[in-house]
């Protein structure tokens, strides 16, 4: 699928070429989808505004569908839903590879971010935070993400993913199993602080502070790591 | 919303970032943190530290045929103007190293014949090589000196960093500790104030602070209930703008007796009393 010309660029470097349009179209590209589309005009014989290589975003899409979709799926716990959700959000990275501000961070970072809202708006507009509690208890919600092993992934996992991943998990062990919890409960399970007040049958002030206690442990230890902001 | 002080915003970009508030919550949030961009670089990193929780998701199967069913959603797409996809002056120059790699060669620029030539003969006169390589290698050697030194500064201030933040790791799961936010005045730079009042131990966290010449230092103030500034250590930030410090806790004042914090530049060393104008304050 993607074209060799973008394989060894970084992911911020593609969404660069994506936003500057810059690159122009070389023969043996005319044959992606786009530029296919490009050549037959849509049908309507006017020639489209502008004529724009995909394989930047193929070369992303390659490198992390994989994850955006295991995360998509873990929290909809709805396959079909949650390809749906991932492309959405690829296809709006073609649409406007401007939204994404480098000074923000790692695109990597940035892409599963945005994922991760569009599934907890997915949940919640869908209310489906029922099934996302039995979810996570059947699958030993107690401590799953502390259990995940580092080498779980092929070779062609982003080194990125797998770093993040060691070290987070790292991290994580500095966290007392209550305040793991409720990171668990409001990442993956897509509860507000008011729902996991209830469903833990605790006060919200004291979900709020063990929230907030959690996150800056968590930032810290990561930092410390030299992860987390970059 | 009512207005938030500090501590409470700090609070509500750690909920925000994580999606916790509920609809109405986040909206009024949301209408507070457009007119607060000091706190865009506190969501940022919130964001991104969140971002690593996603890679601890199990492996799942890909489903099959979704890199078609992705190439008819981009087919699909409405085609967009040059207006859409332009960009401005200002980001093409950025790109314009990285896109040298997907331009045909022929596009790429050669270095200046003239100039090699001129460098060979030069080259070519009798000794001279020897004494370029001489030269050379005295360059090197006391690039390396100077290196090593700057490596050894470096890992020194890296391993001090480690164990302030280790400190502040460990105060943040003891009962008592409390944390407040001490932002910037209109601009990206922030701290937080890690302290336990019953162990008189406190962590300073500084971010998005402008490295200061070799003749300065930031030094951080903690100010009583008449406004009396106590100095409670001096610091240093890296390239990327980060701090931390071991702060001094004064031993005979309990921390509500204590009404601010605020760090200042001063002279390399520190002053009894500030001189200069507060980089981040923060009411307690």
């Amino acid at each position: 699928m993607p074209t060799a010309n973008y394989i060894n660029l970084t992911d911020e470097e593609l969404v660069e070429v994506l936003r500057s349009n810059l690159y122009e179209p070389r023969a043996e590209d005319v044959s992606t989808p786009l530029s296919s589309d490009s050549a037959t005009d849509k049908g309507n014989g006017s020639k489209p505004m502008v004529e724009r290589n995909s394989g930047p975003l193929e070369v992303l899409y390659d490198r992390y569908f994989r994850q955006c979709y295991a995360l998509a799926v873990r929290i909809l716990s709805n396959p079909a839903m949650a390809e749906e959700v991932v492309q959405e959000v690829f296809l709006k990275i073609w649409q406007a590879p401007q939204s994404f501000d480098q000074q923000r961070g790692r695109f990597a970072s940035w892409l599963l971010s945005v994922v991760h809202h569009r599934c907890i708006d997915e949940l919640r507009k869908n209310k489906r935070l029922v099934s996302g509690n039995i979810s996570l208890d059947a699958e030993g919600g107690d401590d799953f993400i502390t259990r995940i092993p580092d080498e779980q992934k092929g070779p062609e996992e982003v080194a990125w993913i797998g770093e993040q991943r060691a070290n987070v998990r790292r991290a994580l062990t500095k966290l007392s199993d209550v305040q793991r919890r409720v990171i668990e409960l409001a990442y993956f399970g897509g509860m507000t602080q008011m729902e996991i007040a209830s469903y833990l049958g605790e006060p919200l002030g004291t979900v709020k502070t063990r929230i907030r206690l959690a996150l800056q442990k968590l930032r810290l230890t990561l930092e410390a790591e030299g992860l987390g902001a970059e | 919303m009512t207005n938030l002080n500090p501590e409470q915003f700090e609070e509500m970009v750690a909920a925000y970032a994580l999606d916790v508030l509920e609809p109405e919550e986040r909206a009024a949030f949301e209408a507070q943190l457009a007119a607060a961009p000091q706190y865009q670089a506190q969501l940022s990193a919130y964001e991104q530290m969140l971002a690593s929780l996603a890679t601890l998701t199990p492996a799942v199967t890909e489903p099959d045929g979704h890199s078609e069913r992705m190439m008819a959603k981009l087919n699909a797409a409405p085609a967009m103007s040059p207006a859409q996809v332009a960009a401005p002056a200002m980001i093409k120059t950025a790109i314009s190293v990285p896109l040298t790699v997907v331009l045909p060669p022929t596009a790429r620029k050669s270095p200046q014949p003239g100039m090699m030539q001129r460098i060979a003969a030069w080259f070519s006169q009798p000794g001279r090589a020897s004494l370029a390589l001489a030269g050379l290698s005295l360059v090197l050697v006391i690039g390396m000196v100077f290196w090593n030194l700057g490596l050894q500064t470096d890992v020194a201030r890296y391993q001090q960093q480690a164990s302030t933040t280790a400190a502040a790791v460990d105060l943040l799961g003891q009962p008592g500790t409390v944390v407040k936010a001490l932002p910037g005045n209109n601009t990206t730079a922030f701290s937080q104030l890690i302290a336990n009042d019953t162990q008189k131990r406190g962590v300073l966290l500084a971010y998005n602070l402008q490295p200061v010449a070799s003749d300065k230092t930031y030094e951080f103030w903690l100010l009583d209930k008449s406004g009396n500034p106590i100095p409670a250590g001096i610091f240093n930030v890296d390239q990327s703008g980060k701090g931390v410090l071991n702060v001094s806790m004064p031993m005979d004042m309990p921390m509500s007796n204590l009404s601010a914090g605020a760090v200042t530049i001063e002279p390399a060393g520190g002053l009894p009393k500030p001189s200069g104008k507060p980089v981040v304050v923060g009411n307690f």
